[in-house]
């Protein structure tokens, strides 16, 4: 990550301040999922409010009888969103390369989320299995994101291997617990170099919390439940959108040292005294 | 994936089991889960965990214990 203040201190729009991942480029840092909206007319516009350019699908099987919830794909595409396809629901290394592989055929696309879980009630990623499958994508010529743990030696390990983004996670998957160890993303952040991007994927509950991952000095957030669960799910949108450039804005400008004690705003010099 | 007889074959699609003719089109698997080969967007198919690029899939017919998964893209996260 840079830390090269532009002169007007413009990010976050506008294509100033990019989030650069791999060979891609995208002027917003948020990453949106496309499930669980109320219907594909909110999930449009919530994508639309969030200034979003690259949203996420799963990949599944074809099923006749028990149809999936349609991709909307077209509609995605027509809107000029960037594809991410994910690894979700896959168990094992084997697994998730394989969808990877199905998922850059079906779509056209290097770009990877890599999932590889390791339980349905934590979804918490199976770091050998994690490790395996990035290993196999990045020789395989994708562009990998890896969804990981707040460890950050796994993080570390990612970013080594090659992945275009590593992901570690704020809180389990749509648990909307927000940062529960913000002192290990703070960790991974000076652990990682600062070619690979880092992004909070998983557990953002509210814009604050969106915020305070842009201030740790992550470079994107990455969500869905968030918004598509949100009682208005247009408004949180635009929401997230707003915490995140103001939380890149906060990070860039460097903020003030914590003092235990006040320190006064106003001068102290010519103050008005009444002796007793 | 080799010529076609009337002998039944077990294969695999999308987690289970079936039985079809040995050399059965891969073309006839993707129509029986209706999708129509000639216009299928955002579908990709594996056959024992090697992706069929769609140009190639009107070559292919299945073979004894081949496993075929058929995806598509769909809503996430």
């Amino acid at each position: 990550m840079s830390n090269d203040v532009h002169s007007n201190g413009s990010v976050g729009s506008g294509g100033e301040d990019p989030l650069v991942i791999g060979d891609y480029e995208f002027s917003s840092r948020l990453i949106v999922g496309t499930s669980r909206y109320p219907n594909p007319q909110v999930m449009l516009d919530a994508l639309d409010a969030t200034g979003t350019e690259l949203v996420t699908v799963a990949i599944r099987r074809v099923n006749v009888e028990n149809p999936a919830p349609e991709s909307h794909l077209d509609l995605l595409r027509q809107g000029g969103y960037e594809i991410l396809p994910n690894t979700a629901g896959c168990y094992t290394a084997r697994e998730a390369v394989l969808v990877a592989q199905l998922a850059r055929e079906a779509l056209g696309t290097d770009l990877i989320k890599l999932e590889v879980i390791g339980d349905d009630e934590t979804l918490m990623p199976d770091v050998e299995q994690l490790l395996n499958a990035a290993k196999t994508l990045v020789d395989d010529g994708f562009t990998v994101l890896a969804y990981a743990n707040d460890d950050p030696i796994t993080c570390r390990k990612l970013a080594n291997l090659g992945c275009a983004a590593v992901m570690p996670l704020g809180s389990p998957i749509g648990s909307g617990m927000g940062l529960v160890n913000p002192y290990n993303l703070r960790i991974i952040r000076e652990e990682v170099d600062d070619e690979t991007p880092l992004i909070v994927d998983a557990g953002i509950g509210t814009a604050s919390d969106a915020a305070t991952a842009m201030e740790l000095g992550y470079d994107g957030v990455l969500l869905n439940t968030a918004i598509a669960e949100a009682q208005h799910p247009v408004q949180m949108a635009r929401a997230m959108r707003l915490a995140v450039e103001a939380g890149r804005h906060a990070q860039r400008a460097g903020r003030i040292p914590r003092r235990l004690y006040a320190q006064q705003s106003s001068p102290s010099a010519g103050r008005v005294q009444v002796d007793e | 994936m080799s010529s076609t007889t009337d002998a039944p074959i077990p294969v695999t699609v999308n987690g289970e089991a079936r039985t079809v003719p040995n050399g059965y089109p891969l073309l006839d698997v993707l129509r029986d889960l209706e999708i129509d080969p000639e216009d299928a967007p955002g579908v990709a198919v594996a056959i024992n965990d090697s992706v069929i690029r769609s140009q190639d899939w009107d070559n292919v017919t299945l073979s004894e214990e081949d496993t075929v998964e058929v995806i598509q893209a769909q809503q996430g996260g």
